[in-house]
Formats: C-alpha cells, sequence, structure tokens
C-alpha cells in the first residue's frame, strides 16, 4: 500500500507538473530563411531541449549535420537544394519556425534544465520537401514510392528512443512519414501535414534518439532522403523532489563539440572501461581505466558524432559528443 | 563547337570538292605509322583484335561502344539509347580501360573514364581493342583493356568524299561525310557527322502495366575531325589532328521517376600534333596534344547547375632502333600537365603533373617473339609503383600459336577521387596489381574456308581498390583504397569464313566466363568477401551469321548477357537479336550501300542498368556513298 501511495504521488506530480514547448521561434527567423550553423556552443537550444549541430564551414562545400532551425516555405522544388523546407510550408499552426534534422545514422534531441529526466510529451512530425517529392515522384538516386507497378510495399519511418541515465529504454515509438503497405492502394500516404507523436510511452528521458528506415535499399544504406521537420517538442518541467527519484549517478564529458582531448569523470572509485561507438554502433576504441578522472586523445577521430560509454560494476552510461 | 563553326565545316568540305575533278599524279610511299608502334599496341603474349576499313565504314554511324559489343561482345554499361555508355573488359570497372586516340589517353582526368557512346567510329581509320593490361605502354587506367582509335595517312587517296546517312525510330537521324584529298607531300582528311534523336520510346515498366513513352531523352551530337599531314621527304612526316565536337543530351527519368528535366553538354576540343622520323634503323617520334573538355548537367526541376572543365598537355617523345634485324629496343617519355575547374575543389581547381619513362626491348624471329617492357611515373613528385611486363609468343605450327603474358598494372585516382570537397582523399593510392594471362590460335585454311578459334585465361589481382562509400562519421560519401579484387576468366572467339564467287558466308562468335570478385568483406558498401563486382556478369557470349550472295547481304547476331548483381539486387539475364539486310553495287567505280536494320529483333523488355528501361524493336535505314579519283 506504501509502494502504491508513492507512485500514485509519483504519477500525479508529473501530471500536474508544468509542460515547457519547444517551438523555435525564439530565433526570430524571417520568412523562407534558415540556420544551419550554431556556431561555437554546436547547439540549438528551444524551450527545454538541446538539439546538436556540427557546421564545417569549409570554403568550397560548407556542410552541416545534426540539426538546422528553418522557417524555409518552398514546397515544390524537388532535390536536396531545398532542404531546409517543411513540405508543410512553416511551423506548426502556421507559425514560422521549425526544425530540420538530416539523420545521417542517428540523430540525438537532449532534454535541458527542469525538463531532464522528466517526460517528453510529445512532438510534431512532417516530411522536407526533399524528402517528400522524392518518395511522390522518385528522382535519379531513389524511388517513386509504389515502385513501377505501384504495388511496392514501401515505407519510410522514424523510430523515436529514450536514454535515461546513460541507457538506452527498450520501448520505442516508430512514426511512419510514409506507408506503401496497404493492399488498397488508395490508403497509401506520405505525411504532408504536421501530425502529432505522443512519445509518453517511453516515460521519462534524458535525451530522445531518432532513426530512420526506409524500404528504398541500395548496398550504400538508404536511398530516400533521411530528413524530418520537428516543431512543438513539449516537455515536462520536474520538480526536484521528482527529479532526484529518476536522476542517477552521471558522466561527465568536456567539452562538448571536442577537438583533441576530451576530459572524463564519473561518480565511482571502481575500475572502469570506457570505449567509444561510432553512430552504427561500431566501437572504435576500448580501454580499462583506474582513476575515475582521465583525457581521452580523440584527435584522431574524423569529424563526427559519438558516443561514449563507461562501465563500472553492472552499469553502462553513455553521453554523446561531437567531434570537430 | 560554337554556332559560327558549321560555316567554317561547310566551307572545309566546299573547298576540297572542287579537288574531285582536278587530275594529279600519285607517288605511292610507305606510310608512316601515326599513333604507335607495335611495340606498344601489340606486344606479344597480348589477345588483341583489330578493325580497319570496310569494318569501320560500315559501322559509320555507330558509336564506338556499340561498335565494339557488337564485334567483340565486350558488356557494355548503357544507360538507355543514346545514354552514358562504359564498358568493362576483363571484369575491370569502367575507369579501368584506358582509351586511346592517336596514342593519347583522352579518359577524363576528373572522372577516370569516358562515355564511350560519343565517340564515333567514323572519326577512326583503325580500331584496336586489347583485352587486358597494359600499363608498363600505356600508363594509369590501362587494367582491363585498351582501346585504341587511330587516324592515318592515306596518301594512296588523291580525292575522296564519303557520303552516308541514316534515318530510324525514334526521331533518329544522322548523317557523316568524309572529305580527304592527297598530293605526294600533303594529304588532308576531313570529317563531320551529325546524329539526332528524339529516343522516345514505348517501354513497359512492369508486367501487366500498360506502356509509357520514354521522356527527356532526346540527344544530339556533332562533331568534326580535321587531319593535315605533310611528308617533305620520304622518311620524314608532320601530322596535325584537330577533334571538335558538342554533345547535348537530356538525362531521362528512371522507371521509378516521373519526370526528368536534366540534361549534360559536353563540348570536346582535341588537338595533337606529331613528327615522326625513320633514318635507318631508328624511328623516331615527338608528338604534343592539347584537350579541353567541358561538361555542364543542369536540372531545372531541381535548379542544380554545375559546370566543369579540364586541361590536358601531353609531352612525348620516343625512340626505337631495331638491332640485328631481330632486337628492337624502344625508350620514351611522358610529360602530363592536368588541370581541372569545378566548384566542389578547393580554389575549384585541381592540378597534377606525370612525369614517365618507359623503355620496351624486344626479340622477334619468324616463329618466336618475346617482349619486356618496364615504366616508372612520377606523380606530383611520388613514385607510382614500379610497373613491368613480359611477354612472349610461340607460333608452334602454322596452325596453332602460343602466348603468355605477365604484367603490373595500375590505376591513379582520379582527381575527384583526390580533391573533391567533401569526400576527396589526396592521401589515396594508386590502385595496382598483377595480371596474367595465357593464350592460343588455331588457324585452318583449306581452299575457300577459314577457320580460327582463339580462347585466353587470364588472372588478375588489383589492391588498394578505390570506392566511394558512405563514412560511418560523416554525412557524405568519402573515397577510400577499401578493396581488393580477383578476376579470372575464360575468353573464346570463333570465326569461320567461306567465300566462293558469289557467296560469302561469316560466322562469328565468343563466350566469355569472368569471375570479379571483392575479396575483403566491406561494410559500406554492403559487400560480402567472395562477391562478384556488381555490373560484371559472369557469362556472356554472341553469334552472328552473316551471308552474302552477290549485291545482297543478310546478318543475324545474338547476343546473351548473363544476370548482374546490382546496388539494389539482381538483373536478370537477358538475350537480344538484331537482322540488317544490305544491298551494294558499284556507283561510278565506287561502293554504294543500302541497308536495313531491325534492333531487338525478338522486342526483348530488358535492362542493363537497375530503373532504366532499354528499347524495343526499333528500326534503321541506312545509305552511303563514295566518290573518289585516284
Amino acid at each position: 500500500m506504501k509502494s502504491l501511495n508513492i507512485l500514485l504521488l509519483v504519477f500525479f506530480t508529473i501530471k500536474l507538473a508544468a509542460q515547457t514547448v519547444a517551438d523555435f521561434e525564439n530565433f526570430n527567423l524571417s520568412v523562407g530563411s534558415y540556420i544551419n550553423d550554431a556556431g561555437s556552443s554546436h547547439v540549438f537550444q528551444s524551450g527545454n531541449i538541446e538539439l546538436p549541430n556540427s557546421y564545417v564551414d569549409d570554403p568550397n562545400f560548407p556542410y552541416w549535420s545534426g540539426w538546422a532551425i528553418s522557417a524555409a516555405t518552398d514546397v515544390t522544388t524537388p532535390g536536396f537544394q531545398n532542404e531546409f523546407s517543411a513540405i508543410t510550408g512553416g511551423g506548426v499552426n502556421g507559425s514560422n519556425t521549425y526544425s530540420v534534422s538530416y539523420i545521417f545514422g542517428s540523430g540525438v534531441m537532449n532534454l535541458t534544465g527542469n525538463a531532464v529526466g522528466g517526460v517528453v510529451q510529445g512532438l510534431y512530425l512532417t516530411n522536407n520537401t526533399y524528402a517528400y517529392l522524392s518518395m511522390l515522384e522518385g528522382d535519379g538516386f531513389a524511388k517513386r514510392f509504389g515502385g513501377e507497378n505501384g504495388n511496392d510495399p514501401d515505407f519510410f519511418k522514424v523510430t523515436i528512443r529514450k536514454y535515461l541515465n546513460g541507457q538506452i529504454g527498450s520501448d520505442s515509438v516508430e512514426f511512419y512519414l510514409a506507408d506503401y503497405r496497404f493492399t488498397d492502394n488508395s490508403q497509401d500516404y506520405i505525411v504532408n501535414n504536421w501530425t502529432w507523436v505522443d512519445l509518453t510511452p517511453l516515460g521519462n528521458v534524458d535525451y530522445l534518439e531518432f532513426t530512420v528506415a526506409s524500404s528504398d535499399v541500395s548496398t550504400s544504406g538508404i536511398n530516400t532522403p533521411t530528413y524530418l521537420c520537428v516543431d512543438d517538442v513539449t516537455t515536462t518541467d520536474m520538480p526536484s523532489a521528482t527529479k532526484g527519484l529518476v536522476e542517477a549517478v552521471k558522466i561527465k564529458a568536456w567539452p562538448n563539440p571536442v577537438s583533441s582531448f576530451l576530459k572524463i569523470s564519473w561518480e565511482a572509485t571502481e575500475p572502469a572501461t570506457i570505449w567509444l561507438s561510432n553512430i552504427y554502433g561500431e566501437t572504435l576504441l576500448r580501454k580499462s581505466l583506474l582513476a575515475n578522472d582521465t583525457e581521452l586523445d580523440v584527435s584522431d577521430l574524423t569529424q563526427g558524432v559519438f558516443t561514449l560509454h563507461v562501465a563500472h560494476g553492472d552499469q553502462v552510461q553513455s553521453q554523446i559528443f561531437i567531434k570537430i | 563547337m560554337e554556332k559560327n563553326s558549321i560555316p567554317f565545316l561547310l566551307f572545309v568540305l566546299l573547298s576540297q570538292l572542287p579537288a574531285l575533278a582536278q587530275k594529279d599524279t600519285l607517288v605511292q610511299l610507305p606510310v608512316v605509322e601515326v599513333s604507335a608502334t607495335s611495340l606498344r599496341n601489340e606486344p606479344p603474349g597480348s589477345f588483341v583484335e583489330k578493325w580497319s576499313g570496310s569494318d569501320l565504314s560500315e559501322h559509320g554511324a555507330s558509336s564506338v561502344a556499340d561498335f565494339l559489343q557488337n564485334q567483340t561482345g565486350i558488356y557494355l554499361k548503357s544507360y538507355g539509347s543514346g545514354s552514358l555508355a562504359t564498358a568493362s573488359i576483363r571484369g575491370a570497372s569502367a575507369s579501368q580501360t584506358a582509351v586511346l586516340w592517336n596514342g593519347f589517353q583522352v579518359q577524363s582526368p576528373m572522372l577516370g573514364l569516358l562515355d564511350w557512346s560519343l565517340l564515333p567510329v567514323h572519326f577512326s581509320d583503325k580500331i584496336t581493342l586489347q583485352h587486358g593490361g597494359n600499363s608498363a605502354s600505356w600508363g594509369s587506367g590501362a587494367i582491363g583493356g585498351v582501346v585504341s582509335m587511330d587516324n592515318k595517312p592515306d596518301f594512296g587517296i588523291k580525292r575522296q568524299l564519303n557520303l552516308a546517312t541514316g534515318y530510324g525510330s525514334f526521331g533518329s537521324w544522322n548523317g557523316q561525310a568524309t572529305a580527304k584529298f592527297a598530293s605526294q607531300k600533303v594529304a588532308s582528311a576531313t570529317r563531320f557527322f551529325y546524329q539526332k534523336a528524339n529516343n522516345n520510346f514505348p517501354y513497359q515498366p512492369a508486367t501487366g502495366l500498360p506502356e509509357k513513352e520514354q521522356t527527356n531523352a532526346g540527344q544530339k551530337q556533332k562533331g568534326l575531325l580535321q587531319a593535315f599531314y605533310f611528308r617533305p621527304f620520304a622518311n620524314i612526316q608532320l601530322g596535325w589532328h584537330t577533334w571538335l565536337q558538342q554533345n547535348y543530351r537530356e538525362i531521362p527519368p528512371t522507371t521509378t521517376q516521373n519526370r526528368s528535366e536534366a540534361n549534360q553538354e559536353d563540348k570536346v576540343f582535341r588537338s595533337a600534333f606529331n613528327f615522326n622520323w625513320h633514318f635507318r634503323q631508328n624511328i623516331f617520334q615527338a608528338k604534343t596534344a592539347v584537350f579541353r573538355e567541358s561538361i555542364r548537367y543542369r536540372d531545372e526541376l531541381t535548379g542544380l547547375d554545375s559546370p566543369s572543365h579540364f586541361l590536358t598537355n601531353i609531352n612525348e617523345l620516343e625512340w626505337q632502333r631495331i638491332f640485328l634485324k631481330k632486337f628492337t629496343l624502344q625508350l620514351a617519355g611522358n610529360q602530363t600537365y592536368t588541370k581541372a575547374f569545378i566548384k566542389n575543389y578547393s580554389g575549384s581547381t585541381a592540378v597534377r603533373h606525370q612525369s614517365a619513362m618507359f623503355a620496351s626491348f624486344r626479340y622477334r624471329s619468324s616463329n618466336f617473339s618475346a617482349q619486356l617492357d618496364g615504366r616508372q611515373e612520377v606523380v606530383d613528385g611520388k613514385l607510382v609503383p614500379f610497373t613491368p611486363s613480359f611477354g612472349a609468343e610461340q607460333q608452334l605450327k602454322n596452325w596453332l600459336k602460343f602466348g603468355a603474358k605477365l604484367e603490373r598494372n595500375y590505376r591513379l585516382p582520379t582527381l575527384n577521387d583526390l580533391y573533391w570537397t567533401p569526400g576527396g582523399n589526396p592521401d589515396l593510392l594508386a590502385e595496382s596489381g598483377w595480371s596474367s594471362e595465357l593464350n592460343s590460335q588455331f588457324t585452318f585454311k583449306k581452299n575457300r574456308s577459314t577457320f580460327r578459334f582463339s580462347t585466353a585465361i587470364f588472372n588478375r589481382n588489383i589492391k588498394n581498390w578505390i570506392l566511394w562509400h558512405p563514412s560511418p562519421v560523416q554525412v557524405f560519401w568519402s573515397a577510400s583504397n577499401i578493396a581488393e579484387v580477383w578476376s579470372r576468366g575464360l575468353e573464346n572467339r570463333l570465326r569461320y569464313s567461306w567465300k566462293s564467287s558469289k557467296w560469302h558466308c561469316q560466322l562469328l562468335g565468343g563466350y566469355d566466363f569472368v569471375r570479379s570478385t571483392n575479396q575483403k568483406a566491406v561494410v559500406l558498401p554492403k559487400i560480402e568477401a567472395g562477391q562478384q563486382l556488381i555490373y560484371v556478369p559472369e557469362n556472356q557470349g554472341f553469334i552472328s551469321i552473316e551471308i552474302s550472295f552477290g549485291a545482297f547481304s543478310g546478318k543475324y547476331r545474338h547476343q546473351f548477357t548473363g544476370s548482374v548483381l546490382t546496388e539494389l539486387g539482381e538483373l536478370p539475364s537477358f538475350q537480344i537479336g538484331e537482322f540488317e539486310l544490305g544491298f551494294e553495287r558499284q556507283i561510278g567505280g565506287e561502293p554504294a550501300r543500302l541497308f536495313f536494320q531491325i534492333n531487338n529483333l525478338w522486342d526483348s523488355n530488358y535492362r542493363v542498368i537497375e530503373r532504366r528501361p532499354m528499347p524495343g524493336r526499333s528500326y534503321q535505314v541506312g545509305l552511303s556513298l563514295n566518290l573518289s579519283k585516284k
């Protein structure tokens, strides 16, 4: 009975907690513009979320990865040169601004402030124009969904998983950005409006991981342009008492982004093993450590997103960082 | 070629017509080979096929791609009628076949390959296909094979005019003209071609679906090749060739693409000068060439506009001497400078300097020959692996010949491989490895019949094979030396002919078995160890039979191409047939020919490339006329 009371307390505490909406309007973008360079912070912050961004100002071919903030409105031009437009032509409910992610392996959305360790209520998803028109009409690289005879059971879906205390959750939420698997082809669809995706089944979250899958694949991976647009991410502000129930010992790795040496500390005194993995889960480096503070030379890594894992005892904790 | 080049072209052609009415006397002098000596073109132990004269003139409207596929059954990776076509010889990649024009490599240094559909047969006096590599003679890229297009002075022709035209299905039309004149010391050859096609052929996207019509597939090509030769003395010859060509091609949609508004425009300028001097037992040759080629890809739908161009300057000196009648020594040096321009290079420019020294030593007796070659190339100050080659052949009986060859071959990374931003890798190594082959040729002649059967087995390992691949940690593709490929196989060719006073029958056949496998597993693109390369069929073959009776001739050709792996799965095997009827008679003492051709006779619905439809049955009619004064 006592346990039930605690659970009810936690439940109602969460239910009654305030919510914060990340709508990206704080960037004050003019209609038609976008930002794909977060500057030295390497993150875009809105509400209680943080979106990692890497921008390389190559004089010939500047490129970016992670997330961009956009108020682009072009819903007719196909091709990657229109990668920042949502097929809706704007944000949720006629707002200007939304976020765009190019998912290369996986994308990450960090919770910040009072939202850390709390429940994410949900977010709005839609396709970007490039991916939408590619699936609708095909391009020189990717197929028109339905294929040559219109009956191919094509799909393009995003899977959202949570990380809490450095560990991936067992539950996931799937959302089909396009679904041509219906026997009746008239039911086939490609999402072209903002659609609410409920993330409360994931429970408490430190950060979200987004991966995509498509039926149109080659030996080199997905042919469909792997973009998604996100708006109005609604997080829960966790009261500090409740937050304590779900927070655990965390590793710290800084600076993030890092160029050469990554400093690592964690709250444990036992010997530990650390390893690095890339976005495909491949282990790139593994070593044992005795002290609880160390420094890791990552200067040989190429630019990109990596996950640092620390295992001590039966606990594994992880943190994502960006190598620049 | 600019618009105002058309009047210039007409001027050149018309200015030579009055010469047809003039009388001249001609003294036949030995012709100096313009392009390359046989040490480089036909080394002992190699499997070489060559075509000239009427073999080429009857196919003047064809591209080199179609011609070689028709004649020798090489695997052609064609994106559709009139679209990009590259070849795989002995399981090599498209960029591992060297293409030579008068002894100069003409592949794009940016892409490492050449679109063979843009090479008109009409612009060649001789075409040679050497199966297998020959990097010791020709340098980078000569791994799977070497295709040579050569022009030769024809001092035996006083005045000659050849005209040919063809009209066919899907809005295709072509015309070729050649005007030649020669005196004792001067010779000129002017060639022009034009062709266009709408390529709006119907195709069935999938079984049970109605036919669709291909769209945005039109193309236009026009080109001019002018050759001047000057022979001030019997042992000295100068030659100058200039090749202008302009191509406009629309890029059709795939079978899973609703529409395309993309197109590509190529402009080609190639000019080469050579000096040949025979002195006693010596042959000295100096030659230089300047190439400028531009490609502009545009897509009206996406707004993409990607222009690029490159400049190449090649200089070569070659000295050859015959000792004791049976020994030949050749020493040569080559210097190549390349500069390429595209916004994706740092500073929009990439430059490469190549210097090479190579030597050949050959022994030749009446029934045995052997040749040792070696080449050392320096690229931007770095040594490329030394490239040796040894080949020998023995005429055991008058009907039996054996050959063998062992060599090292290489291919330099392209400028895009090295400098493309993002993903180019300046630290790339050259692809290189060893090749070996054994071949034999059986020839029987009896009365009116000639039978020849050639067979070759080959084995090749190439390390540091360059692949572009998605990087696990980057958002773009990049180039790496990640693959290792083992190619081995068997090539067979059969030729039988029988001739009487009125009848002529010829049978050609070929069968190739090629295993070309990745030896190391690769994560991305996903390749299993031991897996066949994509777009390399294990089995392919062809057979053609041609029967002539008097002025009439009929020809049927059947081709089988085995299934291939692709990046999306597997494409099934296919068979296609071609039929041609010809009528030839003398007009004014010169041959005139009329032909009617049916392509894809059995209306096969087949694909060579995934999602790229090929035309069904189509028709073509053509006429050629010759006027000459000797």
